[in-house]
């Protein structure tokens, strides 16, 4: 019996340094997940708050995830204000002074990045704004390489015994990009000089990318629903530019959208803002992917 | 080259001249002329030649020089991209630096503030409210918020709260409602101390203009004071497990509303007479959508002649449905308590001013209570949903006349959210009271934010 438990404590000692070794990372969006995974390869362990269909502004504050933050050696977040209405208070009460603002377990992916549509009047009548600007850059196909080396540098400063694995993975998941860039960039030709409207700002530099044209959102103003009158001028917009295209984020209904479509003579398009927001989308690049994909589609259609 | 031809033109004279000069050498000479002569023609051809080339080269020459001199042409349009590209990375840098800089002001805290304001109609008594009866317009409350990192290891935050009194004519004076500090540093543990509003059960530690509803439930005006503030030190927990649990302990002069009810402000204050706070918090989830929390608090003041013994029960449930318009979820929310107080009562008012001590009796109270309330938020603007409240009322005079009986009320309430810093909500009650009156009531509140506005987790 005796031999037993000494030979139970022995297992559970030589398992324990394999299981420490692991950094116990969380991501605040699948997106980032993933990218993590791929720079992190079996040094780490990841997890996303976000499932991938909320509202990347609303994700539900639940206990699960203080739990999960309070356990965490490293956070990833995107920063330029995306998750400040949910974010703060989970880490504030998961008691981590690893992952506090500052500390270096918090990572910020969006380090490094010019954002656009930095507000010039900072006013609640402005609605929900964004202090530095437009935060949606998970969805700029250019960012991934940003992305995934300021998890690289983040995760070297953690654990430093593993700067080299780290920067291998890195220099090929940036191949990977690439590849994928060219990639995207032949299939997009298509798409040069669209126009397009969607619920939310969420695709400017998406448009930016693939020299598309946003010209408006359902929204009047970020995070008000939309009104009548704010729809009509925007109809009228999409009308007067010949703009057919329509993109429904999935948190939304699709009821607003349908009708400017329906008004306007477009189609609407159902696109992931998050890995995980649509069936395909299940890694960054394999989001990008879809939603390229669904919207050559979609400006293919007669 | 001329030369080289006057040479070999001279050299053939000599040689015709001296061939001449032998009569054996005649034929020879002319050979030898033939072949000078020849010669003579080719060298001509390689002079002109040898011309053509060296003009031809003198052009290209001219022509290379053109191209490079600076004059014609300042540099290549590349090299003249690189520059400027070079020259705005560096003023965009510099931009970028000016507008990041600190200033003085960026070390002040954040400062938020709420106004809470309605419309009440009572049709009954006044009863226990402290409004008027009939039509009132109040400003509820106008409250400052103030909040700040101190420093690396500690927060702090202050809330002002000026709440008008109907005895001195609606006179709104602000008030200190929280001041505490709470520690950031250390792992799975805050310590919090100060004047705060102590985690008791669910509604108890929120803000008035942050409930679900217009009114706090009467069961927790009852039995905890309304809001759950007291002046103490309190330690939370996170257990570093998978699953959530949070515990938290605490000691406080008081809990919600004064206890014992008419004790005056002692001289020396023992052990026994202090409030001590347990409470547990867990939850878990069905999938992404359901998530289910309940939990359990104690408060106890454990001197024996005013004990205060008040346990609850929590329990919430939340549907937040995913892969539709995720603004719409419902919130299931109940609590129920029990109350216990010791206190003391006149058992003979009109020997009071005989100045006897025997006048005053010490008995316990005990009486159960709860609410439960439904709250179902249809899009970003709307939400609706129902109330119920019991309770059996714990004060001396009304337990003995009653004999544990409840007053009840029922109510509905809707919302109509603006934005996130504005609302409207209406709220419709019926009360029956335990001494068998009744009565209907209806609010109409406008609540405004602005400045900093913050949830914390617990206010979720």
């Amino acid at each position: 019996m005796f031999r037993n438990i000494v030979f139970l404590f022995a297992l559970l000692f030589t398992a324990f340094p394999c299981l420490a070794a692991q950094i116990k990372v969380i991501a605040s969006i699948p997106d980032l997940a993933d990218i993590a995974r791929e720079i992190g390869g079996e040094r780490i362990t990841v997890e996303s708050l976000a499932s991938g269909v909320e509202d990347t502004h609303a994700v539900p504050v639940l206990p699960k995830h203080v739990s999960k933050l309070a356990r965490a050696d490293a956070l990833i977040e995107l920063g330029l204000e995306m998750e400040h209405a949910w974010l703060p208070a989970l880490v504030d009460a998961s008691n981590n002074p690893k992952i506090k603002p500052g500390a270096r377990g918090d990572i910020i992916a969006s380090n490094g990045f010019v954002p656009r549509e930095v507000p010039t009047i900072v006013s609640r009548k402005e609605g929900e704004q964004h202090l530095q600007g437009n935060p949606h850059i998970n969805l700029d196909p250019s960012a991934g390489r940003l992305m995934a080396k300021n998890i690289a540098i983040g995760f070297s400063e953690i654990d430093p015994a593993g700067k080299e694995s780290y920067d291998t993975n890195l220099s090929r998941y940036l191949a990977k990009l690439d590849a994928k860039e060219s990639e995207w960039k032949a299939a997009a030709v298509k798409l040069n000089g669209v126009t397009f409207v969607s619920y939310h700002p969420h695709w400017i530099y998406w448009a930016d990318y693939f020299g598309m044209k946003h010209i408006g959102t359902l929204e009047p103003k970020p995070g008000i629903p939309p009104s009548g009158s704010h729809l009509n001028e925007l109809i009228a917009l999409m009308k007067q530019q010949n703009c057919k295209l329509v993109i429904r984020e999935p948190q939304y209904s699709e009821k607003v959208p349908n009708e400017v479509a329906v008004k306007t003579g477009g189609t609407v398009v159902k696109l992931a803002i998050m890995v995980g927001g649509t069936p395909e989308a299940k890694t960054w690049i394999e989001m990008i992917d879809s939603n390229l994909k669904k919207m050559i589609e979609a400006v293919g259609k007669p | 080259m001329r030369e080289l031809q006057a040479g070999v033109l001279v050299l053939g004279l000599a040689i015709s001249i001296s061939l001449r000069a032998g009569e054996d050498m005649g034929a020879q000479f002319r050979i030898l002329q033939e072949q000078f002569e020849r010669l003579s023609t080719k060298v001509d051809s390689q002079q002109k030649t040898i011309e053509d080339q060296k003009r031809k080269i003198d052009e290209q020459q001219k022509l290379i020089t053109n191209v490079t001199t600076p004059r014609s042409m300042p540099s290549s349009p590349a090299a003249e991209l690189l520059r400027r590209i070079e020259k705005a990375e560096d003023q965009s840098a510099h931009a970028i630096k000016i507008a990041s800089r600190k200033k003085p002001n960026d070390s002040n805290m954040s400062i938020g503030a709420a106004v809470d304001t309605a419309f009440r109609y009572f049709d009954g008594d006044r009863g226990d409210a402290e409004r008027p009866a009939g039509n009132d317009f109040s400003v509820r409350g106008a409250e400052l918020v103030f909040y700040a990192d101190v420093d690396k290891f500690f927060k702090t935050y202050l809330v002002l709260n000026a709440v008008p009194d109907p005895e001195d004519n609606d006179e709104a004076i602000p008030a200190l409602e929280e001041a505490a500090i709470y520690t950031t540093s250390l792992s799975h543990v805050q310590v919090k101390g100060g004047r705060f509003f102590v985690p008791f059960g669910r509604l108890s530690p929120i803000h008035e203009h942050d409930l679900p509803f217009v009114t706090r439930p009467r069961s927790l005006e009852n039995y905890v004071g309304g809001e759950s503030g007291g002046d103490g030190v309190q330690v939370q927990a996170l257990i570093p497990i998978d699953h959530f649990l949070q515990i938290t302990a605490g000691v406080f002069n008081k809990v919600g509303s004064e206890f014992p009810f008419d004790n005056p402000v002692p001289t020396r204050r023992n052990g026994a007479e202090l409030t001590y706070m347990l409470k547990a918090l867990t939850s878990f989830n069905i999938g992404d959508a359901h998530s289910f929390e309940w939990g359990a608090t104690s408060v106890q003041v454990p001197d024996h002649l005013i004990r205060r013994n008040l346990n609850n029960m929590e329990f919430t449930y939340r549907w937040h449905p995913t892969g539709t318009d995720l603004r719409e979820r419902l919130v299931w929310g109940t609590e129920v308590m029990r109350n216990e107080k010791r206190t003391r009562f006149l058992s003979n008012p009109d020997e009071v001013e005989l100045g006897n001590d025997s006048v005053f009796k010490r008995r316990s109270f005990t009486g159960w209570g709860g609410y439960s309330y439904l709250e179902y938020f249809y899009n970003k603007h709307w939400s609706f949903g129902p109330r119920v409240d019991i309770f059996q009322p714990v004060v001396p005079e009304e337990a003995f006349a009653t004999k544990r009986t409840y007053d009840q009320t029922y109510s509905l309430f809707a919302t109509y959210t603006f934005s996130e810093f504005s609302r409207l909500r209406a709220e419709v009650s019926r009360h029956e009271f335990s001494n068998g009156s009744s009565a209907n009531e209806f609010y109409l509140q406008w609540t405004v934010f602005w400045g900093a506005h913050t949830h914390s987790f617990d206010q979720r």
